[in-house]
């Protein structure tokens, strides 16, 4: 019986305007992303490398910041230099960037300290307007989700306008079973419009040659997939919810546009607002303002000479003095900076919590989740930093111990009284960036996941209840 | 006749679902909008504060011409709580300095605090209302002519004396006048968020481009409902006219903007910043050099063995200060002075047609997003509201280019008074 509903469901979804419209805009689409992320990809990775080149030769060579003129290389020259680490682009971006280029993706640091973060201005054109990518995401949850909607809005309301509800029910048809016959028609006629346009984009990409495609790769696109069919599902029974609760498939259409346009404004704005509002953090300004008062502190409190220096002499006696206040102010500020991105880091993941009132964010969520980019990405970086930089401290310190004519006064930022050694390139460490494996990325998405399936239930359980008690008349 | 059809369908249409459910998204969204927006604007005000009393304690507390370099902090715009436009992308102020043109503002008055939360796309109220505005406006006139072909009285209407130019004003009208209370409760709710909020004070100018936006608005409306009629003029039945309005809706509305951003940055390449700093920085390099040979050169020719000073202390781009110096520490200052600054000048210009260079290829970029827009009613009026709320790309460019006005000011002067070449130029 279900097979017979569900057969006959989708031979109308296919033979309907609506479907055929929809899915050469997706087909159109999914070309003309692929197209496009080719010629991205393919210049944001010559100009990464430019970048990175240009920055491996500054590190050994000096670099001139302003005026001031560096000095020969040596092991302290390296380590206490300050370097930008920006984050590679990634070839998995033609599913979802996770807006990557608007949050911060480039840290600064050297051998004593991660310092902080920031938002490359590679990230874009700051006269473009702001845009979401024409990556896979994007056609899903925006194109997707409302062609869905478009095939499901009148599944209930529109039988019973044209009176072929009554109908049908007047056979011994269980509502219940009609009603899932529907919905899962809706899945499968949704599913069968994008598999084209993936498959088109996924030939187009492989013969590019760009993106080279391994078993990681692949396995990231099966997932995305798999997923998309629960945010087809979820959305599927919000059309089907607001079918059933209006008698009208005009109402119906509204009451689903409605919705569709609260989950896809209204979810964004309420993280900015609760940010604002519910979750407040400090400002830089406080922040500035903090560091100075402690710093200042510092320099009031440090004896006489803490500022004295000789280049000629790294035992200058007064350079351990130096060493020490210089220390003393860079852990103070580390301490209240560290405190303030750990804050920041607490606001986004509370804002974000409430995002998950609309299924749009949460399948937005999942799908960073998924390719391991967005702000998942930056947070593994940010803390896989620390742990390079304590290693980039201990290499450091064992070639300073190492040197008789190093005075062992660890001074985070100047080239004075630690060891003048001369080195080579290869043996400077270099931090290489970890993805989050595939195990890690699914716990990370779990929890979203479970909250869609939950969404999916909850709406296709009321559903079947609220058209059990529906007039057919 | 027109307006007897007119009022008609206006009544019909303000005791309708679809009117209510119109009222009611417009009142969920609207307010909230505007909420995030003044608090953004507050946010800005207060950065704006703190940054200016910052710059005008830096500028008091000059004493030499080489710290010479005036930091002008921009004042939020206050119709950028309509529309923010181009002042979300860059900073709010400049500082001028000799050895570069001003090129982007930096500071982040306009960004956010915490950079994280940039993952959030928080729409304004004219993105809202370009969304909102344009669905009403295609829900309302989809079945304009459909539905009374449907129900037959199509024919009735026209077995009268009616033209058929007259019936289709007379519904249109109806539409229009239908949508202008949402429209006008839009935009009196807005004004009544701004006008309780003691920190906002726009003025009359202001409002009259309040005035001006709202009859963009009704014309912005006015294009979708002939949009919607001729989708109801062209088909047969409602159903296949609310797709297609729905379809014609999602592809102007969101796909063609997006397509269109996305395909701009395709077509046109822009280098990666990093590496046109990087080119800048290679000037300056080379800058160094030359000034280091310049500096034993000079102490050679004053028979110097090496400099000492007392009371000294130096910054960025050039800034020395010292008192109390022997006199040939201070000759031999105002001699480099006298060499280094002019030259340092001169690698302005040069580091300027690289820094011209890219600065054209965003522009090109922004003018083939702009040219692709123009096939989308949502983007076009937009960009009249971005023009209207002074964030459009033409004014952030109008405000770099009075900032490299005011740096060859202040050259000129540096250069008439001869300063360069004078002790006041590094010493009180």
């Amino acid at each position: 019986m279900i097979k017979t509903i569900i057969l006959h469901e989708i031979r109308q979804h296919i033979f309907s305007l609506r479907l055929q419209l929809i899915f050469v805009i997706i087909f159109i689409l999914f070309i003309l992303g692929s197209v496009a992320y080719i010629f991205q990809f393919k210049s944001s990775i010559n100009d990464y490398e430019t970048f990175s080149g240009k920055a491996r030769e500054e590190l050994l060579n000096g670099r001139n910041r302003g005026l001031i003129r560096t000095g020969n290389r040596n092991v302290t020259t390296i380590a206490v230099e300050n370097q930008n680490y920006i984050l590679p682009p990634l070839k998995n971006g033609f599913i979802d960037d996770s807006k990557s280029k608007y949050i911060p993706n480039t840290i600064q640091f050297n051998a004593f300290n991660v310092f902080g973060y920031s938002v490359s201005r590679r990230s874009g054109n700051p006269y473009l307007s702001l845009s979401q990518e024409l990556n896979w995401y994007f056609i899903v949850s925006l194109i997707l989700s409302f062609a869905i909607l478009l095939l499901s809005f009148d599944s209930v309301s529109g039988e019973k306008q044209s009176q072929t509800l009554s109908l049908i029910l007047s056979n011994n048809v269980p509502r219940s079973l009609l009603l899932l016959g529907k919905y899962l028609s809706i899945i499968i006629s949704s599913f069968l419009m994008l598999l084209p346009g993936i498959i088109a984009a996924l030939i187009i990409l492989l013969i590019s040659g760009t993106i080279r495609f391994d078993s990681a790769l692949l396995l990231e696109v099966c997932i995305f997939v798999t997923v998309q069919i629960l945010f087809i599902a979820c959305i599927a029974a919000l059309g089907l919810f607001c079918s059933v609760i209006s008698r009208s498939a005009n109402i119906s259409l509204l009451l689903c546009l409605s919705l569709w346009l609260l989950f896809l404004i209204f979810s964004p704005n309420l993280a900015v607002f609760s940010a604002e509002n519910l979750f407040k953090i400090k400002n830089s300004e406080t922040i500035s303002a903090e560091i100075k008062t402690v710093q200042d502190a510092i320099n009031k409190a440090a004896p006489e000479g803490s500022w004295s220096m000789n280049g000629g002499d790294p035992f200058y006696p007064k350079h351990e003095l130096r060493a020490k206040n210089q220390t003393n102010l860079m852990n103070a500020e580390k301490q209240i900076n560290d405190e303030w991105y750990n804050m920041q880091f607490g606001q986004y993941n509370h804002v974000t919590i409430f995002t998950c009132i609309s299924p749009i964010s949460l399948f937005g969520l999942i799908s960073e989740a998924i390719t391991g980019n967005g702000y998942l990405r930056f947070q593994k970086n940010w803390n896989d930093f620390h742990t390079f930089q304590s290693g980039f401290l201990t290499w450091f310190k064992a070639i300073d111990t190492n040197d008789p004519k190093s005075p062992h006064w660890y001074n985070p930022y100047e080239d004075c009284s630690t060891t003048r050694m001369p080195l080579k390139f290869e043996e400077i460490p270099i931090y290489t960036e970890r993805m989050m494996t595939i195990p890690q990325r699914l716990t990370k998405a779990l929890p979203e996941i479970l909250l869609l399936v939950f969404y999916s239930f909850l709406l296709f359980g009321t559903t079947v209840i609220m058209f059990n008690r529906y007039d057919v008349r | 006749m027109i307006w007897h059809i007119a009022k008609k369908d206006f009544l019909l249409n303000i005791f309708s679902a679809r009117f209510i459910i119109g009222v009611l998204i417009c009142l969920i969204l609207v307010p909230f909008t505007i909420r995030v927006s003044i608090d953004e604007y507050k946010s800005q005000l207060r950065i704006y504060a703190v940054d200016k009393e910052k710059s005008e304690k830096e500028w008091k507390e000059i004493k030499v011409y080489s710290n010479l370099k005036p930091e002008i902090v921009k004042y939020p715009e206050p119709l950028g709580i309509f529309y923010k436009g181009i002042n979300q992308n860059v900073g709010n102020k400049v500082k001028i300095y000799l050895q570069e043109y001003p090129f982007f503002p930096t500071g982040h008055a306009s960004t956010r605090d915490n950079p994280l939360l940039n993952a959030f796309f928080s729409l304004d109220f004219i993105t809202v209302l370009s969304i909102v505005l344009s669905l009403l406006a295609l829900v309302f006139s989809y079945d304009l002519i459909t539905r009374e072909h449907e129900d037959g009285t199509l024919k009735l209407i026209f077995t009268n004396y009616n033209s058929r130019i007259s019936f289709l004003i007379g519904k249109i009208t109806g539409v229009l006048i239908s949508l202008l209370p949402i429209l006008v409760f839009c935009f009196l709710l807005s004004s009544l968020f701004i006008v309780l909020s003691p920190d906002i004070k726009l003025q009359v100018s202001d409002w009259m481009r309040v005035i001006i936006l709202f009859i963009f608005s009704i014309l912005y409306v006015l294009i979708f409902i002939l949009a919607g009629t001729f989708i109801s003029a062209m088909v047969k039945h409602s159903s296949t006219a609310i797709v297609l309005s729905m379809l014609f809706w999602i592809w102007f509305v969101f796909l063609w903007p997006v397509s269109g951003s996305y395909l701009s940055k395709s077509i046109v390449k822009i280098d990666l910043y990093d590496n046109v700093r990087n080119s800048l920085d290679d000037l300056d390099k080379e800058y160094g050099k030359k000034e280091g040979e310049q500096w034993d050169a000079i102490q050679k020719s004053l028979n110097m063995k090496g400099t000492s000073w007392w009371n000294a202390t130096g910054g960025e781009d050039g800034y020395f200060e010292t008192y109390g110096s022997p006199s040939e520490t201070m000759e031999f200052h105002r001699q480099l002075n006298t060499w280094k600054e002019p030259v340092r000048l001169l690698y302005a210009d040069r580091k300027w047609p690289i820094q011209k260079k890219y600065l054209d290829g965003l522009i090109r970029q922004q003018k083939v997003e702009q040219n692709l827009s123009w096939f989308s009613p949502s983007e076009i009026f937009v960009q009249a509201a971005s023009c209207l709320c002074r964030s459009s790309e033409k004014d952030f460019l109008r405000y770099m280019d009075e900032m490299r006005r005011y740096r060859e000011t202040i050259v000129t002067f540096l250069k008439e008074k001869k300063l360069f070449e004078k002790y006041i130029y590094f010493t009180p």
